[in-house]
């Protein structure tokens, strides 16, 4: 191309003076509209592409390590990500400013559920105008219920996360002007695309292209999609709601039905993401990558593993003042985690570092010892680049999310036999009884969480539990929008993401936020009823675990005098 | 004839004159056919071109002319016998030669005069209509001769450096083999990305690609820089010459004697070392064992330091100083203990001195009407990353292997080997008839080992304790060991440098031809041909090896990387110009009008694969992990024309005009051609008859306007949709009216000559940059994330003063001081995105009504006022806070000083007042972030504020742009010796120190070190945490970086020729011995390692700010330079 152009411009040089240049020059490193959609195949991949923005919410930085950190699942305090910023104790009203140095946290979402919606509209509205992809257009309805379901998602997303967005699809003409529609509406309107596909999948046979998708389920069929649309439609339903109250109203019944007959799992195959995220190489997974790498970017919430703790350190860190807090080991039944504090003892799921990889001026409140390797294989798949498969929608979650309607309506039975799959099958605990009591006396496990007095956790509480176990770093967010819906935020979390100061700015919109005790949109305290600080129940409860640890402490010591004498 | 009577001297010849004819008329005795002419040709002694406009005069007589165009003149009515010639030019030395006159007949007389050490006759030929002395120009353009730039530098980009007002070389990186940045007048565009905000650089007539750096053109071959520094006036280079031209012109062989030969041959040698380090903390806050000789960890076992955090062994733990006994937190613990073991400054480990040496040699020779100049350079500069201390241990390990019957390991140097480079350059001037051919060719070729920079080694090594033991050989491979400090997260940044590979290597070649055609009996019109070709080839390579370890001791697998790029300008002119001499010679009008060609193409490529199959083989076929690639391809396109003209009336008034139409592809299709356009003005008032000021020699004012372009990124026009591993995706909207920035500059000036060795220049110029090229978001639902679009202005105001004194300039003797002063003020004065922020830490604020260069972000609050914005009252504020020992205000809590944190055991406890908020808790002695209503925010609502803006802790800090930048140049000699130095100085400006913020993480820096204080004045490691702020620092890491350096000193020694004569016979015609220095010592308040610092981030080259670059260094050289 040089010697061309070299030659080319002499020969130039020659004619100076006598003609001119034409100046056109054209970008052969990125189309524009008219080439990149110049066929109906292009449109074709348009369309097929904006399940990379769906997947992109789910699976890239966005704001999942933020969020699942602030949910007290996963615990970092390094900068990176907005991790100290929103781990930080106590919560402050978030950073929602274009000059916050990590407003992806805020903008992720928004911008990737538009991206998607954009992209697959554009394709939808070429089907509609005539376009015909295949011949006689015979994939035009694979393409249109595949637009129909990035932007189905795409809205769901916006729903979970923001407390308003702009209602956009298809048949939005986007150069009007919009008005922003409250997350509920938000969250209807997603329910309804979603709806929409998978009447309209299960109407026409058709397989997808397995590279739109590349999951080791295959490529999937018209009844897949539509499985697949149900499953999320029930993650949608179940994780719009912001408090415990407002998942009381939520049509469980549908949720369970979803759950039940959607599709139970989806894998993607993952590839070589280069160096964190290239986008050509678009199926990989950073929060799995490094929210799970336990020796420098990830450890479980002590509110998390201290749930399972039964040697009552858990208990001691949460009447310690937030200040004072230091990682503690705990004692737990559970096989899931290891028998001794030390790092050759891993259990099935969780292991102890030694270290505390974090430095303290950070807050010791939010260090830990414990990791949560179940994304290992993944993580290690080779350094800096990852070929492992992505979990992405699990049986797990849809099991819970079964389980957790059975118990908002009533059907104990069944909640009682969720919890106790993976409880018993998994963690090698006693099952919950059939009346839903969770066995095991001073040994019981889970604890309620925050609880100050350590009481025995009720079904509800293994439930919680279990989701805990089962769907970590699974899917971006589940952690955060379960903990928001069981009221088990810390004190003062912003409980949904305002628009992004970005836009609001483009939009000429006031600048607002969310978090920060007290605030509007913030979680209240997620202390377990019953145990006021001072009352009676409180130092009843008080007694009773004291009693229970100084037994404890009797039986250590007993053991470690045989050990002595032996 | 009877020349003109203006100015101070021809009062003087006036008189002269009317002294002679009264004489002649008195005595009567000199009849009118006993007289003669005579004629010759004034030249500059040194450049050998023809001086316009000298005045020539027969002494004692009223006879005198003016030289022309060509430098001939004639005088007529000369009397016959032996007379005098007299030739005068203001900046020439005064020149006389006796000729005999014979009536009737034409004496000749050649006169090749000698510039004054102002050299105000100098030539420049940028920027204007043609060859125009200095002290005739209409607007500044600065020319550096060889007196200029005694000191040879490292390349032609830091030659610049301290040599003139307006003139920006910023030095931001040290690392062997840089460029430079160089700004002129300061940036003129917000947002540069994509493209340079450095000025256009023309090299005997090249005009270089985008990709091309100064770096490569060795400072030995450059004749002269001329630089042209706003678009009053380099309007004449169109769209590309609003960040200003710099033209530099490398030697020739044209100033030859015929037949001859010179041979020069030159080496330098030295060493450089780094001037500046760190402050680094050399206690610790951590839980030790009553007898303090080990560390207590967390699992409450004695450790040792290198113990935390290996297997079996626990973490750190704070020792509570205010309670001891109770546990530790961040508030109670201090870095004031001592560490049990002999500590290392990690620092030291890392640097040692290098070496540098250029080998340089040139032949120039003439041979009739053809010339030429061939030069060969070869430069080495190893620099300062090197750990001497590895090697040594390294040698001990293996001296001790080889004695237990092992083999020594083989293995890579910590070291960064710095940076080669072979330059070749010819240039052949000859003349055919009437034609004038000047051809230059340049061939370069370098390497640079950049692996201190691409490891990550100078951030990593902030990190380190002095605890640990950077350069300890790990005895199983023997290289550094890898996890050093197992406390940090960091890596060894000495074990990476020793076993990855990290290379760049250019080459560059440059061509160029000009052909000038006047035809004789027409030398009034000439046409000039030029054509030239740069082209830049560059490749980087990449390895980490297989047995790369990691901090937890297994092994990465490495990776390999490759890339490389190719850059290629052509460009192409062809010029019409014509001179003409009328009303008597009073008037010369010049006039050209061009028309020129440019084509650039840029391909670049790069893979990278991870994972080796095998050890020891960098070769893709080698990775078992997956490999990616990318390419690109960049075509740019335009043709430009231009007329330009000028008039020069007597010498006195001087009229200059231009316009330009440049198309460009890189324009939207609608906004494809561009005019531009200048107006110039000069009156010399010294010229002027009523002049009588003796003592000023030149007086002269002058006017600019003239507008100039800025070219879009070669992607901003388009609409594009991103294209990767198979799917599509909306990214830029594209913009077909796209146009390019728009400068308008105004330059006001005065020039003074005083008393014929004092001059001095003041510039005053305003512009406007319009139409500011920005990537402006779109609202998310659009699809497409940004557009680039005209939305924005900048104005600039830059004052410059430049004074030249030579005190002594006699032949062995000379003495001369050149002061040069600047000031730039800059303010983005409209905005029509969203205000945002960009830059180093993402604190560039860019707002309409704010400075540009301004970095915001947390401040800490420094008295009662700063908390009123949160509500709290003066009362309560003074009641409970107290400004600290480091000047901030502090929660103290009532009737307690900031000094009881121990004594009442106050630290670790809070404050709580009342405000907006209902109450407010603040951590007992720490420092506290304002928030306060943005100013932006604030001016725009300046009634409303309080209710229309929210409060925010993201407030001015503090702005990179100095409020003057000087340099003071003085050159002396005396017979064979020769002192030169240069002083150069930035003041007023403020850096946001990232070295030193990113220090605090690990509590490594010299801020977090309690030890050395009495113990009332200690603050707690949640003192400095607050400081660090996640890495984005604050208004406490916003440093004053004003500097004065003494940037060049050399003393030079040519020896006698009877000494060199016998030491060499006549094979050595001359031979000259140097010591040099360079970047000798740097006075500053700073606490980085050297002030002159500046990053790539955002949209930002180059931006004055401190995250981990390679520091610059100090260079010491010794050189002989002998001719043949």
């Amino acid at each position: 191309m040089i010697n061309k152009l070299t030659l080319r411009a002499f020969a130039l040089a020659l004619m100076v003076g006598f003609s001119g240049c034409d100046l056109d020059v054209t970008n052969t490193n990125e189309p524009d509209r008219d080439r990149a959609l110049a066929t109906a195949d292009d449109v074709e991949t348009l369309i097929a592409s904006s399940y990379q923005q769906i997947w992109s919410m789910q699976h890239y930085w966005n704001n999942n390590l933020s969020h699942n950190m602030m949910s007290h699942r996963h615990t970092a305090s390094w900068g990176n990500m907005g991790q100290n910023d929103f781990g930080r104790e106590p919560r402050e009203p978030m950073p929602n400013q274009s000059s916050y140095y990590w407003s992806y946290v805020f903008e992720g979402n928004w911008q990737d559920s538009y991206a998607a919606i954009s992209a697959a509209s554009d394709g939808i509205r070429a089907i509609e105008a005539g376009l015909e992809i295949g011949p006689g257009g015979e994939r035009n309805p694979r393409a249109t219920v595949f637009a129909k379901f990035n932007v189905g998602m795409a809205l769901c997303y916006l729903g979970m996360w923001y407390d308003k967005a702009f209602i956009v699809d298809e048949t939005t003409d986007v150069t009007s002007g919009l008005e922003f529609s409250s997350h509920d509406a938000v969250m209807t309107a997603a329910l309804a695309k979603l709806s929409e596909v998978i009447t309209e999948a299960n109407a026409t046979p058709f397989t997808l292209q397995e590279e739109w998708m590349p999951s080791t389920n295959g490529a999937l069929s018209n009844t897949d999609l539509a499985k697949l649309a149900t499953s999320y439609r029930a993650r949608c339903r179940a994780n719009g709601p912001r408090s415990e109250a407002e998942a009381a109203s939520v049509d469980w019944s549908a949720v369970k039905t979803d759950a039940t007959n959607g599709l139970q799992e989806l894998t993607i195959v993952g590839t070589d993401a280069d160096t964190w995220g290239t986008p050509a190489k678009p199926w990989w997974d950073g929060p799995k990558a490094l929210g799970t790498e336990p020796n420098t970017w990830h450890r479980m919430h002590p509110d998390w593993h201290g749930m399972s703790d039964v040697s009552g350190n858990y208990q001691a860190w949460i009447n310690t003042p937030l200040a004072q807090r230091v990682p503690f080991a705990g004692t737990t039944p559970d096989i899931r985690y290891p028998d001794e504090a030390v790092e050759a003892d891993r259990g099935t799921r969780h292991e102890y570092k030694s270290s505390i990889i974090w430095p303290p001026v950070r807050g010791t409140y939010r260090q830990s010892h414990y990791a949560d390797f179940r994304h290992e294989a993944y993580m290690l798949s080779c350094t800096y680049c990852y070929f492992g498969n992505i979990t992405e929608l699990t049986p797990y979650e849809m099991r819970l999310m079964v389980g957790e309607g059975a118990l908002r309506t009533g059907d104990i039975a069944t909640a009682v036999a969720v919890v106790n799959e993976t409880r018993v099958g998994e963690g090698g605990l006693p099952a919950v009884t059939d009346a839903g009591t969770v066995p095991g006396g001073a040994n019981c496990v889970p604890r309620k969480r925050y609880d100050p007095a350590g009481r025995c956790g009720d079904l509800r509480d293994a439930m919680i539990y279990e989701h805990f176990e089962s769907v970590f770093m699974d899917s971006g967010g589940l952690e955060f929008l379960h903990g928001r819906r069981h009221d088990i935020l810390p004190t003062g979390t912003a409980i949904h993401l305002p628009v992004p100061a970005s836009d609001l700015e483009v939009l000429q919109y006031d600048l607002y936020t969310f978090g920060g005790a007290g605030n509007p949109g913030s979680a209240g305290n997620p202390t377990p009823p019953n145990i006021v600080p001072g009352s009676l129940d409180s130092a009843l409860e008080r007694a009773a675990w004291s009693l229970g640890a100084i037994q404890r402490r009797a039986e250590a010591r007993a053991a470690q005098l045989d050990l002595v004498v032996r | 004839m009877l020349f003109n009577l203006s100015g101070r001297w021809n009062k003087r010849a006036s008189a002269l004159a009317t002294t002679a004819l009264s004489a002649w008329l008195f005595i009567g005795a000199a009849p009118l056919f006993a007289q003669g002419a005579v004629t010759g040709t004034v030249t500059d002694s040194e450049s050998l071109s023809p001086v316009a406009g000298a005045q020539v005069f027969v002494a004692g007589t009223a006879v005198g002319t003016l030289s022309g165009a060509q430098g001939t003149y004639r005088l007529e009515g000369v009397p016959a016998g032996q007379q005098t010639i007299t030739v005068r030019l203001i900046g020439y030395r005064e020149l006389s030669q006796a000729v005999t006159v014979q009536s009737g007949q034409v004496a000749t007389a050649d006169f090749a005069v000698t510039q004054t050490a102002l050299r105000l006759q100098d030539i420049v030929v940028t920027g204007v209509v043609g060859e125009t002395p200095r002290v005739k120009l209409p607007f500044t353009v600065e020319r550096l001769n060889p007196a200029d730039m005694p000191v040879p530098a490292a390349d032609a980009s830091s030659l610049l450096a301290g040599k003139g007002a307006g003139i920006s070389v910023m030095s931001g990186s040290g690392q062997p083999g840089q460029e430079a940045g160089i700004t002129l007048r300061g940036p003129t565009s917000i947002n540069a990305s994509g493209r340079s905000q450095s000025p256009l650089i023309v090299i005997d007539g090249v005009i270089q690609s985008e990709s091309a750096t100064l770096a490569d053109v060795g400072a030995l071959d450059i004749e002269s820089v001329e630089i042209v520094k706003g678009a009053a006036a380099a309007s004449l280079y169109g769209s590309r010459a609003q960040n200003g031209v710099i033209e530099i012109s490398t030697k020739r062989g044209m100033g030859m004697g015929n037949n001859t030969l010179d041979l020069m041959a030159r080496g330098e040698f030295g060493m450089g070392e780094l001037e500046g380090t760190l402050s680094s903390s050399w206690h610790h806050s951590l839980l030790m064992n009553d007898a303090g000789t080990k560390f207590i960890d967390t699992a409450g076992d004695e450790v040792d330091y290198n113990q935390f955090n290996t297997p079996g062994f626990g973490s750190q733990v704070l020792e509570n100083k205010v309670n001891p006994g109770q546990a530790g937190s961040v508030q109670t613990a201090f870095n004031d203990k001592k560490f049990p073991s002999k500590l290392k400054d990690p620092i030291k480990e890392f640097f040692d001195p290098g070496e540098t040496y250029d080998v340089y040699a040139a032949v120039t020779g003439r041979i009739g009407e053809s010339s030429f100049r061939v030069s060969v350079d070869q430069f080495e500069e190893s620099g300062v990353v090197h750990c001497s201390v590895c090697v040594e241990n390294l040698d001990q390990l293996n001296s001790d292997r080889v004695a237990q019957g092992l083999a020594a390991f083989d293995v890579g140097i910590p070291t960064d080997e710095g940076y080669t480079r072979q330059n070749m350059r010819l240039n052949v001037d000859t003349r055919f008839g009437d034609l004038d051919i000047a051809a230059s060719g340049f061939y370069s070729r370098s390497k640079q080992d950049d692996a201190a920079i691409s490891n990550g080694s100078f951030s990593r090594l902030t990190f380190m304790s002095p605890a640990a033991d950077l350069a300890e050989i790990d005895p199983t491979d023997g290289y550094p060991i890898s996890n050093a400090d197992p406390s940090s997260i960091e890596q060894n940044p000495l074990y990476l440098l020793a076993v990855a590979t990290e290379v760049d290597e250019r080459t560059r070649a440059m061509g160029s031809i000009n052909i000038n055609y006047s035809p004789t009996g027409m030398e009034w019109l000439t046409v000039e041909a030029n054509a030239s070709f740069d082209r830049t080839d560059f490749s980087d390579v990449g390895i980490r090896p297989k047995n790369e370890e990691t901090r937890e001791g297994d092994f990465t697998g490495g990776s390999l990387r490759e890339s490389s790029f190719t850059d290629e300008a052509v460009n192409a002119s062809l010029t019409l110009g014509a001179t003409q001499t009328v009303m008597d010679g009073d008037l010369t009008l010049r006039a050209k009008a061009r028309y020129l060609v440019e084509d650039q193409g840029f391909v670049s490529s790069g893979v990278f694969g991870n994972r080796f199959s095998v050890a020891d083989v960098p070769n893709f076929g080698a990775i078992v992990g997956e490999t990616v690639g990318t390419n690109l391809v960049r075509e740019i396109k335009a043709e430009g024309l231009f007329g330009i003209a000028s008039a020069d009336y007597k010498g006195k008034y001087i009229v200059d005009g231009l316009i330009r139409r440049d198309g460009s592809s890189l324009f939207g299709p609608e906004e494809r051609w561009q005019t531009y356009y200048r107006g110039s003005v000069a009156w010399r008032l010294t010229q002027e008859d009523f002049w009588n000021i003796d003592w000023i020699d030149e007086f002269k004012l002058r006017f600019s306007l003239g507008t100039a372009g800025g070219r879009p990124n070669f992607f901003a026009q388009y609409e594009t949709f991103g294209v990767s591993a198979g799917a599509i995706f909306p990214v830029n909207l594209g913009n077909e009216a796209l146009k390019p920035e728009y400068t308008t500059e105004r330059e006001a000036g005065v020039n003074f000559v005083f008393a014929e060795n004092i001059g001095l220049d003041y510039t005053y110029a305003w512009a406007l940059t319009d139409d500011q090229l920005l990537q402006v978001p779109q609202p998310a639902f659009v699809g497409f994330s940004s557009q680039w679009q005209n939305a924005g202005a900048i104005s600039s105001k830059t004052h410059e003063i430049s004074l030249r004194y030579s005190a002594i300039d006699e032949r062995d003797t000379g003495l001369q001081f050149r002061l040069s002063w600047d000031k730039t003020d800059q303010m983005i004065e409209r905005l029509d995105v969203p205000e945002y922020s960009d830059g180093p830490f993402g604190s560039v604020w860019i707002a309409a009504g704010r400075p540009l260069g301004e970095f915001w972000g947390a401040v800490g609050v420094q008295n009662c006022s700063d908390l009123a914005p949160t509500g709290v009252s003066l009362a309560d504020c003074e009641a409970n806070f107290q400004v600290n020992d480091d000047g901030y205000l502090v929660a103290t809590g009532a009737g307690n000083d900031f000094t009881d944190g121990f004594s009442k055991q106050l630290w670790g406890t809070s404050v709580t007042v009342n405000d907006d908020s209902g109450t407010s808790t603040y951590p007992w002695g720490i420092i506290i972030e304002k928030f306060d209503y943005s100013p932006t925010c604030k001016a725009k609502n300046p009634t409303s504020y309080q209710s229309d803006c929210v409060l925010t802790n993201f407030l001015p800090m503090g702005n990179v742009t100095p409020d003057f930048n000087a340099s003071w140049a003085t050159n002396f000699r005396y017979k064979g010796l020769s002192v030169n130095s240069l002083i150069s100085s930035s003041y007023g400006h403020t850096i946001q120190n990232g070295t030193r913020t990113w220090r605090m993480r690990s509590n490594r820096g010299g801020d977090a070190d309690q030890g050395y204080k009495s113990r009332e004045f200690r603050k707690p490691v949640a003192y400095q945490d607050a400081m660090y702020n996640t890495g984005q620092g604050g208004g406490w890491f916003q440093e004053d970086a004003s500097w004065l350096k003494i940037r060049e000193l050399s003393i030079g020694y040519t020896l006698p020729d009877s000494f060199v004569e016998t030491m060499f016979g006549n094979v050595v015609k001359r031979l000259t011995l140097s010591a040099i220095g360079r970047n000798l010592l740097t006075i500053t308040n700073y606490s980085g390692y050297d002030p002159e610092v500046g990053e790539n981030a955002g949209s930002f080259t180059n931006i004055a700010s401190d995250g981990f670059t390679y520091p610059n260094f100090r260079v010491y050289t010794f050189a002989a330079e002998m001719v043949f």
